[in-house]
């Protein structure tokens, strides 16, 4: 093939692939929209439980350039919606997350909590329920776990790597000018002091603290009945069970039956669930092939307080 | 030559290539084929109608009319396009015939669906700037390369035809324009016809 030619088949790949892009980005404003007046037809359609859903890490930053909001934002907007939707008498929260940042957490579980005034919330675990996953799930009325749910790692973490050795062996000096003594605490250039450890140690104490408070509070139950297990162990739904941690041990259609149970509502109420975007279902699989940092968890948390279980 | 044999032999891409760097370079391609209607030229216009399709649809409101538009108007636009294409080619055959040079309507016609190249870069312009969230700018880059794109299609197809023909440039604009202008008048007559039976219908309600 001649360079003419090259050059031309890579204009029209370019060509095609600017087709399928807008194609999909129609396709997915019209989904938004779709999915915003099938909410509304909600409100003239029979009374149901509505379906939240919480996967992977919760974090307060958007992932991706297709993202429009952050995942905790979107699942806020999603609980708002349904505690502002009058024919959604109960609302399962399904969850299948290791945790993740302390505020987008804890802004999750407040607006759980302000929902469960209004309406019975009953939690679905999935594969994962942890660390801060278990936190937002805690603000539930009840807790369905399957048997061999990743639940638990009540705690918290920051965890930042130490490059110092190397740094020495590359001959990397870092020129820091810092406006406090703790201004670059966690450096990834130095050893971090005894003065500094204890500082970050009260500071994961103190969030340590508002989770376990949490707990209690969404649980309803005294902080000495769990402490012995809030410790950052992880355990399955039916150990979890054995803890008072979950309450029952099944599956989501039994945590919809639930709720339906809790909300009074008959066997065939309809369920409405959330629908995913064709830019999820497209690129959302290649996260984890251009996404994933190649070093894993070791410097994934970088320095950030995290109620998150790290393997 | 199959059209499977043709689209693997990449000759459409010489077709292409000419058409973006030596216009008298195509007409010759295209004389030396020994097609009249090349089916590639019929996949272009094709290319460019879908470009442009998709273009406004990204900058007008988006309705669940789109999937309307790009399937049934889709094909309808092309068929309307075909036809349109087909009478300005018969049209300036007309023409070149009546000046008394060879014409050729069916290369004409090839011609004239391969002019419409340019317009399918129209969309991945309408999408960068779309993307960096600045509607005014988008539908600017649409009108400035709809028009851009419009130009070199006209500077194309003078070269071509003046080359195909052996005519001078002059004779290939007028038979350019002559099917423009032809075309343009029965429209504006059948538009007002339409309006004046219509409004002689609703008269007489």
């Amino acid at each position: 093939m001649d360079k003419n030619r090259k050059i031309l088949v890579a204009i029209l790949v370019f060509l095609l692939m600017s087709m399928v892009l807008s194609l999909v980005q129609i396709n997915t404003s019209m989904q938004r929209k779709t999915s915003a007046s099938s909410a509304n037809i909600s409100i003239s359609a029979s009374a149901g439980v509505g379906v939240v859903r919480v996967s992977g890490v919760i974090s307060s930053g958007t992932e991706g350039h297709f993202a429009s909001m952050s995942m905790h934002e979107a699942v806020i907007a999603r609980i708002d919606q349904l505690a502002a939707d009058d024919k959604i008498k109960a609302v399962v929260l399904r969850v299948d997350s290791p945790g993740g940042t302390v505020a987008a957490t804890q802004e999750i579980f407040q607006k759980l909590m302000e929902l469960r005034q209004k309406k019975p919330l009953v939690v679905s675990m999935g594969d994962m329920a942890a660390s801060g996953g278990y936190y937002i799930s805690s603000a539930a009325n009840h807790i369905v776990a399957n048997q061999g749910t990743m639940t638990g790692s009540i705690g918290v973490i920051i965890a930042a790597p130490n490059f110092k050795g190397l740094f020495e062996k590359l001959g990397i000096k870092m020129n820091v000018i810092k406006s406090g003594k703790y201004k670059d605490i966690l450096s990834s250039s130095r050893e971090l002091s005894d003065e500094e450890k204890a500082l970050l140690q009260d500071l994961i104490d103190n969030c340590y603290g508002q989770f376990i408070k949490d707990i209690s509070l969404g649980r309803n139950m005294p902080i000495d009945d769990f402490k012995q297990y809030a410790d950052g162990r992880v355990f399955t739904g039916s150990r979890g069970v054995e803890m008072k941690l979950v309450d029952s041990v099944g599956t989501f259609q039994d945590a919809v039956k639930k709720a339906k149970e809790l909300a009074k509502l008959p066997s065939d109420a309809p369920l409405y669930d959330e629908s995913s975007s064709a830019l999820d279902v497209l690129f959302g699989g290649m996260g984890s092939f251009f996404g994933k940092n190649p070093l894993g968890s070791v410097t994934e948390n970088n320095g950030l307080i995290e109620y998150r279980y790290v393997p | 030559m199959s059209f499977k044999e043709n689209l693997k032999s990449l000759v459409w891409a010489d077709y292409l290539s000419a058409l973006i760097m030596d216009p008298r370079l195509f007409a010759v391609k295209i004389s030396e084929s020994k097609r009249n209607i090349l089916p590639s030229s019929l996949i272009v216009s094709f290319l460019a109608l879908f470009s442009v399709f998709l273009s406004l649809s990204l900058l007008l409101p988006q309705s669940e009319f789109f999937y309307y538009k790009i399937s049934y108007g889709l094909v309808l636009g092309y068929i309307i396009l075909s036809a349109a294409l087909f009478l300005f080619a018969l049209s300036a055959d007309f023409v070149f015939q009546y000046l008394g040079y060879p014409g050729r309507s069916g290369r004409i016609f090839s011609a004239l669906n391969y002019s419409l190249f340019p317009f399918v870069f129209i969309l991945p312009c309408v999408i960068i700037f779309k993307s960096i969230e600045f509607a005014p700018l988008a539908v600017l880059a649409l009108a400035v390369f709809g028009i851009a794109s419009l130009i070199y299609s006209v500077y194309f197809l003078v070269s071509v035809l003046s080359e195909m023909n052996s005519a001078s440039v002059l004779t290939a604009l007028a038979a350019v324009f002559f099917p423009l202008i032809a075309l343009s008048i029965a429209v504006v007559l059948c538009g007002i016809s339409f309006i004046g039976i219509f409004y002689g219908f609703v008269v007489n309600l």
